[in-house]
């Protein structure tokens, strides 16, 4: 079984190896989950998950169903807050504010990540027999640590994008802020005048 | 005559919504593409010397009455393509302002002089004799009394540079405080996100209201999509106006002038010329991009410094910047929630929920080294492409970089500092810090790197088969077609450029003007 799982683990980075090639990242950080394009017939929604029917919030403009499922299940792992201080993650909107993230995508790029995410769900089916949202906890957190510091550059940064993404959705929201006594916006709150333009030089 | 005063407030600026036709032929002596630091400079210099000026700009006119203090926002309402703007490897943010005034109105207000070295090295290398310390000494002077440049006094020093101020006594190392651009710093720390009180001496607020009360004219929204030349000399551009809320075009503009000055910034800049197939002879265009890869190294301290609060940049170590000792420099630099979060691997789940909570006693280095112009800029396509990839001759210097800034870390005072990797590393101990910089495989997708200062792309020199422009910033191929923006720089100048850009187009109009 193991054996069969370090097998299944190399095929999903021999299947991303090639991938690491300067002509597939070209298009940029966001561009490398395009790798997706190429794997993702063989993983893609392989396996139901009970979360396909749990409810989407209305409003995603870029996200699909599935990718919300997977972004608050990123959210419950990487975002962690019980027994802090910190706002409890499931208050903030946090896949609401990665869709509006993506607004500033190129459309090609946004598709391709689209695309990506879907392989980060569905390669867990090869090593773990699941999709990514159904991994138990420590699991899962394992599972994001493996791609983030992977030496398969393509899945290293497919895991970068997708924790920055999660991490920025919850600390964009300044309802997080008061917790870490992070200021944010200022100089209204503090009612400093504008000095306006510099007069012309003498 | 009558006293020429600027609006207290604001820009006239004609912007896509002012505009009905679908069409504009407008004429000037001069237009200016760009009205960032080089664009307004130029724009201000050529208007007050009685010449008609028109700016070109592709961004929006965004007045700092609408700035947010909101870097999530911030990035999508005033940076090149909201701030997606990444090298080809996709492992660099090459970040600029796109916006009226360009990157100056999101800076971080530090106000360098080029390097005498530096300006010594283009003389040896690249024929640059006019540009001597003494010749360019009264066009600093000018730059920074306009600017109101001026050394931090010690209010301007936050607790995350005071901190790295004691570590740096303590390591015998040299530091300064810088000095900045800026009038009355209200102390906020948000720089990055354009000042809304206009205390930062952007072009926002000097040279652009200053060029339009000599009667320049600024168009927002306003993109140059070809440089016209008929005999090989400079006859105008081409723009297209679009509405910045829907992409929609609504009109086609086109700019008759005997002098066209070009000052789109590193990136675009060498594509608009590429796009207009002028001034390429050499085959220059694009090449030698340089962009001071940049990394920010983030200790954690026991006391609260508050990283975000007061000045954003107070000091700075130049113990290592010459060439010959490193060319590298490190800066103490302030940074928000939503910044703090993305630079560094602390570990993920706890751990990154533990880094973040204890958010306000993290204090942040920059890194800026002195890196080779071994990038290019060029069209893939309809698309642009930024080639550029730290070169093999830059490990060295980038890691003494890093290495540096962990030990200035721990030496102020740090209980641990986390490593600008994409991997999760942190040094928890001194005796660690060598062994885990020495660990970092450089190569593709291993440093969180942002660029802030992209340059070089269109160099000066006085072969015109080795560069793209003369000494004096016209196009060796192209008369009448001078550049004006950070393309010149032959090499990086390891220190922050805008300085330095402010200066040459100053130059480079009195020649204009004289000539
Ligand atoms: C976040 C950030 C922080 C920085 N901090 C510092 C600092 O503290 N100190 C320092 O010295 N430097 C700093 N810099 C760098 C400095 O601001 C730049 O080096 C300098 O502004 C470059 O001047 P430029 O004229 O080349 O380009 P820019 O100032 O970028 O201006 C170029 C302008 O041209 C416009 N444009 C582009 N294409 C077209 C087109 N086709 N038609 C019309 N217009 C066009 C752009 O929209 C832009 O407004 C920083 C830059 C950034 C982005």
């Amino acid at each position: 079984m193991t054996q069969n799982k370090n097998k299944a683990a190399s095929d999903v980075s021999a299947a991303l190896a090639p991938l690491s090639r300067r002509s597939v990242l070209k298009t940029g950080l966001w561009a490398v989950a395009g790798v997706s394009a190429l794997a993702a017939g063989g993983f893609a929604l392989l396996r139901p998950s009970p979360r396909d029917s749990l409810p989407v919030p209305a409003g995603l403009v870029h996200l699909e169903a599935q990718h919300y499922h997977l972004f608050s299940r990123l959210t419950e792992i990487l975002l962690p807050t019980d027994g802090t201080a910190l706002l409890p993650a499931a208050q903030v909107p946090v896949v609401n504010h990665i869709d509006g993230l993506l607004d500033a995508l190129d459309p090609a790029i946004r598709q391709q990540l689209l695309t990506g995410l879907a392989l980060f769900d569905n390669a867990a089916v090869v090593t773990h027999f699941k999709r990514f949202v159904d991994l138990p906890d420590a699991d899962a957190l394992a599972y994001v640590g493996d791609w983030v510091n992977s030496g398969v550059m393509p899945k290293r940064a497919l895991g970068f994008v997708v924790t920055k993404l999660t991490h920025t959705g919850y600390w964009m929201d300044s309802q997080t802020w008061p917790m870490v006594e992070f200021d944010g916006p200022v100089s209204r709150r503090w009612g400093i005048p504008s000095r306006g333009n510099q007069p012309l030089p003498g | 005559m009558a006293e020429i005063i600027a609006a207290s407030h604001g820009l006239v600026v004609t912007q896509a919504k002012d505009i009905s036709q679908s069409s504009l032929a407008l004429e000037a002596d001069v237009v200016v593409i760009g009205s960032g630091a080089g664009g307004a400079v130029a724009a201000y210099e050529l208007a007050k010397a009685g010449k008609s000026v028109i700016v070109l700009e592709a961004g929006p006119y965004v007045p700092s009455s609408e700035f947010t203090e909101d870097f999530s926002q911030a990035i999508v309402q005033l940076y090149e393509d909201k701030g997606t703007q990444t090298n080809a490897d996709g492992d660099l943010m090459v970040l600029q302002g796109r916006c009226v005034g360009g990157s100056t109105v999101v800076n971080g207000c530090v106000a360098f002089r080029t390097p005498d070295y530096i300006l010594d090295d283009w003389q040896k290398q690249y024929g640059l004799t006019n540009l001597t310390v003494d010749a360019l000494e009264p066009y600093f002077a000018r730059v920074e009394a306009n600017l109101g440049i001026h050394v931090n006094p010690e209010h301007e020093i936050n607790r995350n540079s005071a901190v790295l101020r004691e570590g740096a006594k303590k390591l015998g190392i040299s530091w300064k405080p810088f000095q900045r651009n800026i009038r009355e710093c209200a102390l906020t720390g948000h720089c990055l996100s354009g000042c809304a009180t206009d205390r930062k001496q952007s072009m926002l607020v000097t040279y652009l209201p200053w060029a339009t009360a000599h009667g320049a004219r600024i168009y927002a929204d306003t993109k140059v999509t070809q440089i016209l030349a008929e005999n090989g000399k400079a006859t105008g551009v081409l723009a297209e106006v679009t509405d910045p809320k829907t992409g929609v075009k609504k009109a086609d503009v086109s700019v008759k002038a005997k002098l066209v000055v070009l000052a789109a910034g590193a990136v675009q800049t060498p594509l608009l010329l590429q796009k207009s197939k002028l001034a390429n002879s050499s085959g220059q265009v694009g090449k030698n991009f340089a962009c001071h890869p940049s990394t920010f190294v983030v200790g954690q301290y026991e006391e609260d410094i508050h990283p975000w609060r007061g000045a954003m940049l107070g000091i700075y170590v130049d113990e290592w910047a010459h060439p010959s000792k490193g060319g590298y420099i490190l800066e103490g630099g302030g940074a928000g929630a939503v910044e703090l979060s993305a630079v560094t691997q602390p570990g993920l789940g706890e751990d990154f929920m533990d880094y973040m909570a204890n958010l306000k006693k993290l204090a942040g280095i920059v890194t800026l080294i002195h890196d080779h112009n071994v990038g290019e800029i060029s069209w893939d396509d309809d698309k642009k492409k930024i080639d550029y990839r730290v070169a093999e001759a830059d490990y060295p210097a980038m890691k003494a970089a890093i290495a540096s800034a962990v030990k200035l870390h721990f030496a102020s005072g740090a209980k641990k500092v986390y490593l600008p990797t994409v991997v999760h590393a942190v040094v928890e101990n001194p005796a660690e810090a060598d062994a885990k910089v020495a660990a970092i495989e450089l190569g593709l997708q291993s440093l969180r790197m942002v660029s802030y200062h992209p340059q070089g792309t269109c160099r000066m020199g006085s072969d015109a088969a080795t560069s793209v422009c003369t000494p004096y910033g016209e196009t060796h191929d192209v008369k009448n077609l001078f550049i004006t923006d950070a393309s010149l720089f032959p090499t990086s100048i390891i220190v922050n450029p805008q300085v330095t850009v402010y200066t040459l187009a100053s130059y480079i109009a009195d020649y204009i003007v004289q000539n």
